[in-house]
């Protein structure tokens, strides 16, 4: 099972490295706060989708057929 | 305990198919399912591999009619098991199609008004080491068939390219690459080659292209000075267009593309997750396009020095129809409901501001604040919960017998939704429909439910689950209530974020909650760790620990992809690059570990555990390349198992199982490509 072990290896070396800017990331903060505690949520709940459909462009799933 | 298929859940509209031709456009029922191969015609007509739907599909040239439709679930001629790649013969109307799951290859025959019959089937008789173990890329070189045999597996566990004459005699095959920094294939999947007899090889479980000639000798490419091009994110397939390398999804997003002594180029951007490249048959500078997620076939302009394609034309429906999913990544069974018998007029009842404060205390006490406060605030949110406003909706605990739904995390089409589980298990509904309820953001991905004791401040529905939900992209975990006003879903709370800090997040899957002790655990996939939350009976979500870092000892992970809770409170854990399975304690403290790496669909051997659910009596776990639903006692001991790659509807088989989810009747597995939830019968027989 050489070939399989080595494979296997290598994999595990490899991680995901995508990240999110910091300001994504409090942008994302405030909208999940709006969303939860105002009352206009829906509002707050499209904008909260639009921001992850920016970051759904910039990165596949974990597992892809 | 017996894994047994007992039905499915999600309707991919294949039998009631438009009268050829047609315009796609005109009929948003006809959807594609995780198409991957393409080739080009005589008559410059596009194949496309419908792969999940076990057909193909044939569109004229702009991409914009449906030619014919050719094909359907099967073993017999001109049926298939997930259609994967197409090769047109160099000069005869000869499509060969790599029927992956009957493990075989079917030689078609075509004409100009599109007659199509199967003329050769081979690759599944013969003696043993001739029979293809799970045929994927295709090419012609040299005048023989080359065939990547993806789930060959020989003595060193690798793989092969098996090679055949075009009538589909076995010549021999290639297992090792002589020369390459890694001589073994591994599960290869694409395959091209060019005029001077060059075999180029999308050797994905290395993550590599290598190439080779017919002998197996690597043949070094002069920019990277071994017969290997590295750095890919994944290597599914390559092309060859224009004398250029073509590696859809090599890096992510991305098309890479190499010159052919493997000096890399500007990669085109933009793309989601591109399977496969076409050069189009009628305009040399534009591309046609695969995405089996997006299930879409796409026509793109290339334009020299530029990093992006321009999209033409974009062919498949978007899979929103009723009761179809679109990458499907997890699924619960709840009972919610509304009372659709109660009067609307309890509605207009007013609120008694008497039993609203009546559990007031000054909640400036220096001795009691914080518990003064939230008690108080618990029972006035209680007297208006349960006051008569709310009569027309009848909370009730979990209930045991209660008919419970199935309630899907329904990735691409950004919604949660709910489907009817059988109520006969002798006559089981194989199409039950699922209807959408909450829509998601783009990235959720696990899902599970916590049942308060109590009910908690803010709830609108107390007595009902709250779902907390992943976001593999933000890294944030939304937790949503249930509205009973509204029937739907709302946010309620919110909690981490992306990053490494020990509050955060990154790439998270698989959640559980233990209802007893409303502990949240969170396999935090990216950080090869295992978060700890607790949420707290007045709804405070607070961070407790991590637990783990990257490694292979005990308590160290790689890639740790779902987490579930025993019924000792102790944590199931797929450790997925690590190929095993750890159990730690409710604090996080290492106990024992089970399985080892390999192959194997009935012991403990894994390949990438993907997703784990412990019940009162065992564990399920789905192994994902060994396509195989396993359960073991809790100490770790196999008991039983249900496998098999395929994607013939109503029989449970699986491509690629995702976050599973079992309680003591029944497994639910929701199948991302084929666009499918499985439910099994666990019930001893």
């Amino acid at each position: 099972m050489k070939i399989l072990e080595a494979a296997i290896k290598k994999r595990s070396k490899k991680s995901q490295q995508n990240t999110i800017p910091p300001e994504t990331k409090e942008k994302l903060e405030q909208l999940f706060h709006k969303a939860t505690t105002e009352s206009d949520t829906t509002t707050a709940a499209k904008e909260l989708t639009q921001a992850h459909a920016e970051l759904h462009k910039q990165s596949p799933p974990p597992i892809t057929p | 305990m017996t894994i047994k298929y007992q039905s499915s859940i999600g309707n991919n509209h294949t039998e009631n198919t438009p009268q050829t031709p047609f315009k796609p456009t005109d009929h948003p029922a006809f959807t594609f399912n995780s198409p991957v191969g393409l080739c080009s015609d005589q008559y410059k007509r596009i194949w496309v591999a419908d792969t999940a739907n076990n057909r193909l599909i044939v569109l004229d040239k702009s991409m914009t009619k449906v030619l014919k439709v050719y094909g359907e679930p099967g073993e017999e001629p001109g049926q298939f098991n997930m259609p994967f790649r197409l090769l047109h013969h160099p000069e005869k109307p000869l499509i060969y199609v790599s029927d992956l799951a009957n493990r075989r290859i079917q030689v078609l025959q075509y004409s100009k008004n599109l007659s199509i019959k199967t003329i050769n089937i081979f690759g599944n008789t013969g003696p043993l080491h001739e029979h293809l173990q799970g045929p994927n890329g295709l090419t012609f070189c040299e005048g023989k068939l080359c065939v990547a045999d993806e789930f060959f597996v020989n003595e060193e566990g690798g793989g092969r390219i098996a090679i055949f004459s075009e009538s589909g005699e076995f010549i021999n095959d290639i297992q090792t690459i002589s020369g390459a920094t890694d001589p073994g294939l591994l599960w290869p999947q694409g395959l091209s080659s060019d005029d001077q007899g060059r075999l180029y090889i999308a050797n994905t479980g290395f993550y590599n292209i290598v190439r080779c000639d017919l002998s197996g000798n690597g043949i070094p490419f002069s920019a990277t000075g071994t017969p290997e091009i590295e750095g890919l994110d994944v290597s599914r397939d390559v092309s060859i267009i224009n004398n250029i390398l073509y590696v859809p999804g090599g890096s992510a997003n991305h098309i890479n593309r190499y010159s052919i002594d493997g000096e890399a180029l500007l990669p085109l951007g933009e793309f989601f997750a591109p399977i496969q490249v076409l050069a189009h048959p009628d305009e040399p500078s534009n591309i046609v396009v695969t995405d089996p997620i997006i299930a879409s076939v796409s026509r793109y302009a290339v334009i020299d020095n530029a990093p992006l394609a321009i999209p033409i034309q974009v062919t498949g429906p978007a899979r929103n129809n009723p009761g179809q999913l679109y990458f499907v990544t997890s699924a619960i069974t709840e009972a919610i409901r509304p009372n659709k018998t109660s009067s609307t007029q309890q509605n207009t009842a007013s609120l008694d501001n008497a039993s609203l404060f009546s559990g007031y205390k000054n909640p400036f006490d220096p001795f009691n604040w914080i518990p003064n406060s939230l008690n108080f605030w618990e029972k006035s949110w209680n007297s208006v919960t349960h006051s008569p406003f709310n009569n027309w909706f009848t909370p009730s605990p979990r209930p045991k017998n209660k008919r419970e739904d199935a309630w899907l995390l329904d990735g691409a089409n950004h919604q949660i939704k709910r489907a009817p589980l059988c109520k006969n298990k002798a006559k089981p509904d194989v199409q039950a429909q699922a209807e959408s309820l909450f829509p998601l953001m783009p990235g959720a991905l696990g899902i599970d439910a916590f049942h308060p004791s109590v009910s908690i401040p803010g709830q609108l529905a107390p007595g009902t689950a709250l779902f907390l939900v992943t976001n593999y992209l933000s890294g944030f975990v939304s937790v949503l209530q249930y509205n009973p006003y509204l029937d739907d879903l709302v946010h309620f709370s919110f909690f981490a974020g992306f990053g490494s800090a020990p509050w955060h997040l990154k790439n998270p899957q698989g959640i559980t909650v233990n209802d007893a002790t409303g502990d949240i655990y969170i396999a935090d996939t990216g950080n090869n760790r295992i978060s700890h939350w607790r949420i707290s009976k007045n709804g405070i979500i607070g961070f407790i620990n991590t637990y783990g870092e990257q490694g292979s000892g005990d308590g160290q992970f790689a890639g740790p992809s779902d987490v579930s809770v025993g019924p000792k409170g102790q944590l199931y854990i797929t450790d997925q690059m690590n190929n095993r399975i750890q159990v730690l304690n409710s604090e996080g403290q290492y106990l024992y570990q089970f399985g080892q790496q390999g192959y194997g669909e009935d012991n403990d051997n894994f390949l990438l555990p993907t997703s784990i659910q412990a019940t009162e009596k065992c564990v399920f776990i789905n192994d994902l390349v060994n396509r195989s639903l396993k359960s073991f006692t809790h100490e770790g001991v196999f008991v039983d198992s249900f496998s098999g790659l395929g994607a013939k509807p109503n029989t449970g088989q699986l491509w690629m199982p995702y976050l599973l989810h079992a309680d003591n009747e029944r497994l639910i597995v929701p199948d991302c490509a084929t666009n499918q939830v499985h439910i099994y019968s666990t019930l001893d027989t």
